[in-house]
């Protein structure tokens, strides 16, 4: 797969001709065409738009290398265990770069009929079910989705069929390394299709294993049938400068289920725009999320419910620890349509400030066109509050331990709200580790959630 | 055990106490009633350790040495304990796990073995019992999404845990139901001992009815008017607060 090539251009510069992409399905070359397009009319975003105000956008003035195969090599299995999710392990899916290392992956325990597979493979031999599931949706309103759309060549792909259940999480290790002098940009593309009654679990888990820059413009397109369920965690966690632009398409049929969490750590910059459309009435979305940043780490949430069908329940939870001189920005709009009577929604956005230069902007929107809705918002930007801190120091806790468990608190609550028990505990971990570090807390490890 | 002499405290330069007094000796229950505004929550605050409250004059003596000038947690480790009228929600945090820490930080304290997660959940679901909590309880967040008589339950695990020499129970009555506060009266009187004191302090009565104090006090505007036995608190019930001069 090839594009043009990218050396010497600055990224903002080299979308501006159309290349096909050699070797792909014409199909596929279509569905990139009208991607293509799309993002040409939106156009690059800029600091004039409200929703990118404070986004530092500096990021597309760098120069890229294309994904690079050699990069598997790179890689060896000490570095990657550390990620692994034992209750995974027969459904795990690895991708360097952007590209799926088929020495890392295995795929056993996927029932009948239903599909678990990387894209280009999907794409050759499942191209009935894949070719209706990658086409492009021409409402995209993010240049940043419909980018990935345009430029992706690998990612994931999971199918299941009417009635079916996948028992065995998918795990989907996305790991970024170095590459040679320039930084790479990637574009995973995870793509879930539940049927009528079907359930399914899936990780996406973003790792960078290298400080360096690097760009990932990631999209996860969902489409829940009626009565499905899907868990979905999306997790970004970076040590590094990388810039991470991550969009999240739900589609929601009737009475099914979708339960979200995402988690941020570090990384120069992070956006997550995440949409939940009600296509059919009856049905459940709950999106949490928690990010955790220090140093000039910045973070973009914008978070949407369409309600345009009645009787749909959607939640929205995201919090986020700041320290450092890092900033946060949470956007949400809950749209409840002409006609979506009895829907039900909550947005909560809670940001703890933990140093003097760190910044949280929070702005929870509705939209209510329908009678008969209960539509709930808050937001808070603030410190540990005095009381909690008497209460716990009451009680014998040392005040930095005091600081600690509710700093510790404050993250678990959204970090409990993930399925997987061994990626719980793994981000548990990472989230102790840095708050030891930010708020100190010598009996840090008492605390057991 | 607990001396207070002449105290004068107050909070963002607003004084409350105005020369409070009290002597309270080991074994014994006191009461201490007052209408809203007279005090009876800066007192607690006060003696445990809130850093919000300023005392401007007069000293707390517990055990024949001062606490002021101690961290709160000095003095939980001392033996003291406030079960507070609000307790505060702390999601994320296991009741459990919060527990079995603020046990450790105790028994660190004293010179013993730290308990480890299977022994200190033995000796949690005996103290269960004591205030016929549910174990359920003890593996959700720390009073997060509790009503009003879980979270004044909870309190009183804390307080069967912990141990206190000395434990003030601020309004622990509020917001009680009938049912709620004779389980919460019951669970206080089981750990009521010979060698250990409780404050209580209240606005109404009936608390009283289930924990029957030794000595009650009629707190008004940041001072004792008047100290009697329990007949005091059922004159008061009658006849109100006018009867000793409050409003």
């Amino acid at each position: 797969m090839s594009r043009p090539p990218v050396e010497s251009t600055p990224y903002r510069d080299v979308f501006r001709e159309y290349a096909p992409a050699s070797g792909a399905p014409a199909w596929r070359e279509a569905s990139r065409l009208a991607a293509f397009h799309r993002f040409h009319a939106l156009g690059w975003p800029t600091r004039a738009l409200e929703a990118w105000r404070r986004v530092d956008l500096a990021a597309l003035d760098a120069v890229y290398s294309t994904p690079c195969e050699d990069c598997l090599e790179s890689v060896d299995k000490k570095m990657l265990e550390l990620y692994f999710l034992p209750h995974a392990e027969s459904n795990r899916l690895v991708f360097v770069n952007g590209i799926y290392s088929s020495k890392f992956s295995q795929v056993k325990d996927v029932p009948e009929g239903a599909v678990v597979r990387d894209l280009p493979a999907a794409m050759k031999e499942r191209e009935a079910i894949a070719r209706p599931l990658l086409s492009f949706d021409e409402a995209e309103s993010d240049a940043f989705a419909a980018l990935n759309a345009f430029s992706f060549t690998d990612g994931a792909l999971i199918h299941v069929p009417d009635g079916v259940e996948v028992k065995t999480p998918v795990h989907l290790l996305f790991v970024s390394v170095g590459h040679e002098d320039l930084p790479p940009a990637i574009y995973p593309r995870v793509v879930v299709s539940l049927g009528r009654g079907a359930k399914a679990s899936v990780v996406a888990n973003h790792v960078e294993l290298t400080k360096d820059e690097h760009l990932t413009v990631s999209a996860a397109d969902l489409r829940l049938g009626p009565d499905s369920k899907l868990d979905y965690t999306h997790v970004q966690r970076s040590e590094g400068s990388g810039t991470h632009f991550s969009s999240i398409r739900a589609r929601l049929d009737e009475r099914s289920t979708f339960d979200a969490t995402s988690f941020t750590h570090g990384g120069a910059l992070n956006r997550l725009d995440a949409r939940v459309r009600f296509q059919g009435a009856g049905a459940a979305a709950s999106l949490n999320g928690l990010t955790l940043l220090d140093g000039v780490s910045q973070s973009f949430v914008d978070a949407e419910a369409d309600h345009a069908v009645p009787g749909c329940t959607s939640r929205q939870f995201f919090k986020s620890v700041l320290a450092g001189r890092a900033r946060s920005e949470f956007s949400s709009l809950v749209h409840v349509r002409r006609g979506a009577e009895k829907s039900d929604s909550r947005q909560l956005n809670r940001n703890l400030i933990l140093s003097a230069g760190a910044q949280a902007v929070t702005k929870p929107e509705l939209k209510i066109f329908a009678d008969d809705v209960q539509c709930a918002h808050g937001a808070t930007v603030g410190q540990l509050q005095k009381e909690e801190l008497f209460y716990l120091r009451s009680r014998g806790l040392s005040e930095s331990v005091a600081k600690f468990v509710l700093t510790y608190g404050f993250a678990e609550e959204i970090v409990e709200t993930i399925g997987d028990a061994e990626l719980r505990g793994q981000l548990e971990a990472l989230v102790r580790a840095r708050l030891e570090d930010l708020v100190g807390g010598e009996d840090a490890d008492r605390v057991v959630a | 055990m607990l001396k207070v002499v002449d105290l004068h405290a107050g909070i963002e330069n607003r004084p409350i106490l105005k020369g409070f007094s009290l002597e309270v000796k080991p074994g014994e229950v006191h009461a201490i009633m007052g209408p809203n505004g007279s005090g009876k929550s800066t007192l607690s605050k006060v003696v445990a350790g809130d850093p919000h409250y300023e005392v401007t004059k007069g000293d707390v003596f517990f055990e024949g040495k001062s606490l002021l000038g101690l961290e709160p947690e000095e003095r939980a480790l001392l033996g003291i304990f406030l079960a507070f009228q609000y307790p505060v929600e702390i999601p994320g945090v296991n009741n459990a796990s919060f527990l079995r820490m603020a046990y450790n930080a105790r028994r660190r304290h004293a010179g013993q073995k730290e308990s480890d997660p299977l022994e200190f959940d033995e000796f949690l679901r005996e103290k269960l019992k004591t205030v016929q909590m549910n174990p359920g309880f003890i593996n959700r967040s720390v009073n997060h999404g509790f009503s009003g008589g879980e979270k004044k339950r909870n309190e009183i695990l804390q307080m069967a845990v912990l141990d206190p020499k000395l434990a003030i129970l601020d309004e622990t009555d509020s917001g009680l139901d009938i049912d709620a506060l004779r389980i919460v009266a019951e669970g206080v009187n089981r750990l009521r001992r010979p060698d250990n004191a409780m404050v209580v302090i209240t606005h109404y009565q009936r608390l009283l009815d289930y924990i029957v104090p030794d000595k009650v006090h009629i707190l008004a505007d940041g001072r004792i008017v008047r100290s009697g036995d329990k007949s005091l608190a059922l004159e008061l019930e009658k006849k109100g607060y006018d009867f000793v001069g409050v409003k």
